[in-house]
């Protein structure tokens, strides 16, 4: 990126004033090394995003931004829907609610040695992975209903995991005024056999040890201890996230002149969240939210199946979920006068501080753990929500390390078969149906997750409390 | 020999900082329909893999030539998600906006939806 376009408002802060159509100013955090290394169509679509109607204060990008489509990956933008703000189908993204849920395991590195391969070998087993994998479960209509407004109080009820589960994730568990009937048939038909399944892609089933505790006194109101291993898992609402995506971004953009949008790129297609279309939007949005908490839900408790055997006083109580392709209301603070505003955040991890009455009670004190997740052989982080508030870019933090290559160009670099072996050689373990993908998403293709993470603590979107490396990788 | 027939149908895959594109190329709308298809299996397998199955009819309608393609793609994806059929579709001549569609599955891929489909208990 050409940094003589942008003003440097601190090490980690760089801003490009409005100009042409935008309406505000973009604000992309990150260090030097960061935002020079990203691409030009980071600035030009944070750009894009700054010239939509209703935006507020600022479009945001996070140290791991890069090209999306519509939105950049790990953009935040904020609209107010007395404004004429609007919501977004591409400014949520197709996996909808993709996101990290961390599960803490009292095991240690020692633990695993004696057993490493057959667990590995019985996670691989148990949790369905890969393109278009199918899971145990089968639901008819009447059950995707529920689903889509359950989420994982509904998974909970079926007897996927426990009720004290709800407290650990956004929202309990349930994202309300989720319009089932908004979804369409499909959407569901994708999804009748994709419930509990990571999907392909960056999706992983990761079991992790906590090398480097950064704050102690958190680490500890976490359950953090160093040489812990915990077990971290990112997937999101599978074939009916990205079905609902496809079928809003289309009608979205064929409405958009009939709304008075004009859409600076196809894919940010959005519609008045004061509209038939924007609400319907939004319902069908929280239904996928649902799906995807739900999906979380099931594989916690898949992996609870694993562990049993092999360490049966192991409960893996879930540390926190949260998810990082959302849109949702919530009251900021904007110049001193809180507003309730409509915050998309397309890779990009939702941040409250210490203090945040939306928070669960076990995370007032601290702020919300922000998962930052790595990639196979690489360094992922657990943060925590800034200490004052109000927080910065509408309590927003990064997602993972952000590519720095596309599929195609690692497809060109690297086998499936060596990035495997590689990581063998490094203690870690990797079991994936498609060595394609393990290619594609080799530990080369994204950028340094630690030099992304220390840009997040820098700016002040969120604190570092620990840092965990890879052991076993069961990879979509 | 016309301009347009002097273009090889082909089908590619290019860099795209979100993901993957692709790219269909062909002398009439239909070839290069039909060879973006293609592209979308080879972003999957590869094409040299496929083995056609089933042949599945498959009509979209839009207002413009973008909206179309965007159709015809999702369309696709649609139906290999839905037959569970995700190495590739390979297509038969498109023609006006009727397309249709073959679909099957690769043998890497086959082998491994047959291993991930062992039954497996209720958890």
């Amino acid at each position: 990126m050409d940094l003589s376009r942008l003003q440097q408002v601190s090490a980690s802060e760089w801003r490009l004033e409005p100009q042409g159509a935008m309406l505000v100013p973009a604000v992309l955090y990150g260090s030097e090394s960061l935002i020079a290394e990203m691409d030009d169509k980071v600035l030009e679509q944070i750009g894009n995003v700054a010239c939509l109607p209703g935006i507020v204060d600022a479009a945001y990008t996070m140290p791991d931004a890069h090209w999306g489509y519509g939105f950049p990956i790990g953009g935040v933008a904020a609209f107010d829907p007395d404004q004429g703000g609007v919501v977004s189908a591409g400014g949520v993204g197709f996996d909808i609610s993709c996101g990290v849920r961390t599960l803490l395991t009292s095991l240690k590195r020692a633990d695993l040695e004696h057993c490493k391969e057959s667990l590995a070998d019985s996670l691989f087993r148990s949790i369905p992975a890969g393109l278009g994998s199918t899971g145990s479960i089968t639901l008819d209509a009447i059950e995707m209903d529920r689903m889509l407004a359950g989420g994982a109080r509904w998974a909970v009820a079926q007897g996927y995991g426990r009720a004290e589960d709800l407290d650990r994730i956004e929202e309990g568990g349930q994202m309300p005024d989720a319009q089932p009937d908004a979804v369409s048939e499909r959407a569901r038909h994708r999804q009748r056999e994709e419930m509990g399944t990571l999907g392909s892609g960056n999706h992983y089933l990761e079991v992790q040890e906590v090398t480097v505790i950064s704050d102690e006194a958190i680490a500890a109101s976490f359950g953090l201890v160093p040489g812990d291993i915990v077990v971290a898992i990112h997937c999101g609402s599978r074939g009916l996230g990205h079905q609902i995506g496809t079928d809003f971004l289309r009608e979205m953009a064929l409405a958009a002149p009939a709304h008075g949008i004009t859409l600076p790129d196809l894919e940010l297609a959005c519609a008045p969240l004061r509209s038939e279309l924007g609400e319907r939007y939004l319902g069908a949005m929280r239904a996928g939210i649902n799906c995807a908490l739900a999906n979380r839900q099931i594989l916690t408790h898949l992996t609870r199946r694993v562990f049993a055997p092999f360490f049966p006083e192991a409960t893996l109580p879930v540390l926190f979920d949260v998810s990082h392709n959302t849109c949702k209301e919530e009251e900021h603070e904007v110049t001193g006068k809180r507003r309730r505003l409509f915050v998309h955040r397309k890779g990009a991890t939702r941040a409250f501080g210490a203090g945040h009455p939306d928070l669960p009670a076990s995370f007032v004190a601290t702020g919300q753990p922000v998962f930052i997740g790595g990639s196979m052989g690489t360094t992922s982080a657990i943060m925590v929500g800034p200490a004052q508030r109000p927080e910065h870019a509408f309590a927003s933090s990064c997602h993972g390390a952000g590519r720095q290559m596309s599929r195609h160009q690692a497809l060109k670099r690297w086998y499936g078969r060596q990035v495997v072996d590689e990581l063998r050689q490094r203690g870690i373990i990797i079991k994936s149906p498609s060595l394609r993908g393990v290619a594609e998403e080799a530990p080369g293709a994204y950028k340094d997750s630690t030099s992304v993470i220390e840009a997040a603590h820098t700016a002040g979107l969120s604190r570092k409390v620990a840092s965990l490396e890879p052991v076993i990788c069961i990879k979509g | 020999m016309t301009r347009s027939a002097a273009i090889e149908p082909r089908a590619e895959l290019f860099a795209h900082g979100a993901d993957i594109g692709v790219r269909g190329i062909g002398p009439t709308r239909e070839y290069a329909f039909e060879q973006a298809a293609l592209a979308l299996s080879m972003a999957v397998t590869d094409p040299s893999w496929i083995a056609p199955q089933e042949a599945v009819a498959i009509a979209c309608e839009a207002p413009d030539d973008r909206f179309l393609l965007l159709d015809w793609l999702n369309a696709l994806i649609y139906e290999m998600s839905a037959r569970r059929r995700y190495s590739a579709a390979l297509p038969s001549r498109s023609r006006d906006l009727d397309c249709t569609a073959r679909l099957g599955a690769s043998r890497s891929i086959a082998r491994a939806m047959r291993r991930r489909s062992s039954p497996r208990g209720r958890p």
